[in-house]
């Protein structure tokens, strides 16, 4: 099996890599040859809020994902596909700009007359001033001198990520061209991957010749006119127009996707730092989309270049997953309904089930516990972390997105118990009658799925570790349940 | 056999209450209650396990309900029989007197129910074994 190298650059890099971890936590599957996601964020502002709530998630996942085994007789795709950060906690420095202003790291002051007053012209004296530890302020022109660093050497946080790197593994890279550090590493790092042969890299001629795919965000959100900062979104339309007419001669991918949206919402204006925490956008679910669909498909890198957009049935300022195409429903339909039930199941009725008899048949003993299948396995790290990460998926990714313009509401995040088959929107459930209660063939909300777990349960406990038998049962309960209810 | 379920509800002689325990042998009351004893729990706790098998029924204190409520149905059949066999004995055989006091009928019943609930509690042990949400009910 191969690897996917992706590359986020900038906030909405890690915001796409946020949404990409949830749906890929959910069971969307990146295809059949790729089992492997390397996320890399590039960003100098490494207190970025979206950087370090994207990174926390992408820690809690890899740790679920390594507490279980998925084994031959596991069937669960909850966190099934892998996530590594081959030693560089998702965070790849490119150059060291602790404490420095631009002008310090281009050593303006010793610079001659002649040349300073070239730099004076290229760099208005609010650039030459501005710290990089909190990025580049939507500053495409500073972003291109500190991030031009960008090297595949072994001595070098890139080369060291790249010496992994086999035949068939893939490089995809994020960026938004409306900003700072997104419009201005992008190229910079595609030129670098693709002259890599001419590094000691032992992998060098196999990057070079990687199938390399990018998604090009272009404006979907604005921001608050505010005089003091720098970042104003009047000049998003004409910076994304001079980043696309650079791209359309310059750039050497194998697939480019581009999203973007109408400006229906302006966000709180924030230069960086911790501030800097966008919430979760359909545009960025969507342009996460584009990574799978490009591992999915077999892209080699032979000189053909092809372009992609995104589109969807109906056009709506509320998205639903009905509204999306037949292709995009069957990608993640199914995966974000169960993920969705499955949080709303584990928060409201799990404490309910320890008695149940899926519970009951299990027992445990490794090589710092033993015991039973009850409430106190709620202290152990996995179960401590899942709880995060569910949370994190309905309290913040899921509401974020629904709250947000164009808004993706896919659920009724308010109901539950008894009514939470009718929560999805677009979605009926087949009736249930008195016989079908009697005979526990249509139950409803909880009891449904407690019902699926007690058959699937009877014999699975032997087959499968404690935490992959945990997963198991509640993924293959909550599909059946849908596959009677909704027939998906 | 008439004598063996004897001996079980007397309890080998432990609870032989004297006229009570004679007419109940002698009236053949004894089998028709361990038809009841049987039978009762047999057919509730096979629907419980097989049939049924449900979810919602799937909890110890549901089971504990069900084998108590079995039990003292059985119990206040027992009573009925014992109580109307008895008497038609005495009118029949012309017996008007006898030692019978009314808490021999209490404490037979008593001996029923715990009866019932053991012949539960086993009955449940071996359905329980190819039941599907039940099957870790009583434990």
């Amino acid at each position: 099996m191969s690897k996917i190298y992706v590359f986020g650059i900038g906030g909405t890099g890690a915001r796409v890599i946020r949404s990409l971890t949830m749906l890929l936590a959910s069971g969307v599957k990146l295809g059949e040859n790729i089992d492997t996601v390397i996320p890399v964020i590039i960003d100098q502002d490494r207190s970025n809020g979206d950087l370090t709530r994207t990174i926390a998630l992408l820690k809690t996942y890899k740790s679920l994902h390594d507490q279980l085994k998925f084994g031959r007789n596991s069937k669960s795709e909850f966190f099934k596909t892998n996530i590594d950060d081959l030693n560089t906690s998702f965070r790849m420095q490119v150059a060291d700009v602790a404490d420095k202003d631009f002008q310090s790291y281009i050593k303006y002051l010793n610079l001659d007359t002649r040349n300073k007053a070239l730099v004076s012209l290229l760099f208005s004296k609010k650039n030459l001033e501005a710290r990089m530890d909190v990025g580049f302020k939507g500053n495409p022109n500073m972003g291109s001198v500190v991030l031009n660093n960008f090297s595949t050497e072994a001595d070098n946080d890139l080369g060291s990520i790249l010496e992994s790197f086999q035949s068939g593994d893939k490089i995809f890279i994020i960026s938004s061209i409306f900003g700072g550090t997104g419009a201005a590493g992008f190229p910079l790092l595609l030129k670098t991957l693709r002259q890599a042969q001419s590094s000691q890299l032992p992998s060098a001629a196999l990057v070079a010749n990687a199938p390399i795919g990018a998604i090009t965000v272009l404006p979907y959100f604005g921001v608050q006119h505010d005089e003091d900062s720098e970042i104003n979104m009047d000049s998003f339309m004409s910076k994304a127009k001079a980043a696309l007419s650079y791209y359309r001669d310059n750039l050497n991918t194998d697939v480019l996707y581009y999203i973007s949206d109408k400006l229906s919402k302006n966000y709180d204006n924030h230069e960086g730092d911790s501030a800097q925490r966008n919430n979760a956008h359909f545009v960025e679910m969507v342009a996460a989309l584009s990574i799978i669909d490009f591992c999915k498909n077999n892209v080699q890198h032979d000189g053909s270049k092809s372009f992609k957009e995104f589109g969807f049935n109906e056009d709506k300022p509320v998205v639903s997953i009905r509204t999306l195409a037949d292709s995009t429903r069957a990608l993640v339909g199914k995966p974000l309904i169960s993920m969705f039930i499955f949080e709303k199941f584990y928060k409201e009725h799990l404490k309910n089930t320890w008695e149940n008899a899926w519970a009951k048949d299990f027992s445990y003993a490794d090589d710092d516990n033993e015991g039973k299948m009850d409430s106190t396995v709620m202290s152990h790290d996995f179960f401590v972390k899942l709880t995060k990460f569910l949370k994190d998926f309905d309290n913040e990714w899921l509401r974020e997105m629904a709250n947000n313009s164009r808004a993706f509401k896919p659920f009724n995040l308010e109901t539950s118990g008894e009514n939470i088959f009718n929560s999805i929107d677009g979605y009926e459930p087949k009736k249930t009658g008195f016989w079908g209660k009697l005979t526990s063939k249509n139950l409803d909300g909880y009891e449904a799925i407690d019902n699926a777990i007690a058959d699937i349960s009877n014999d699975l406990h032997k087959k499968l570790p404690m935490y992959d038998y945990f997963m198991d049962v509640h993924w293959q309960a909550i599909n059946k349940v849908l596959k009677s209810k909704f027939g998906i | 056999m008439k004598d063996l379920i004897a001996n079980i509800f007397e309890l080998w002689g432990q609870c032989y209450f004297g006229d009570f325990s004679k007419y109940m042998y002698k009236a053949d009351l004894y089998g028709e209650v361990a038809l009841w004893v049987i039978l009762v729990p047999l057919i509730v706790f096979f629907i419980y396990y097989k049939p049924l098998d449900h979810i919602r029924l799937a909890k110890t204190s549901i089971w504990t309900v069900i084998l108590i409520v079995v039990s003292i149905i059985t119990a206040l059949v027992a009573y009925n029989i014992a109580d109307t066999g008895i008497g038609d004995y005495l009118v029949q055989h012309k017996i008007k007197k006898n030692n019978i006091i009314p808490v021999d009928y209490f404490w037979f019943s008593f001996i029923v129910f715990c009866y019932t609930a053991l012949i539960s509690f086993v009955l449940s042990l071996l359905f329980k074994l190819g039941a599907s949400k039940c099957r870790r009910i009583p434990f």
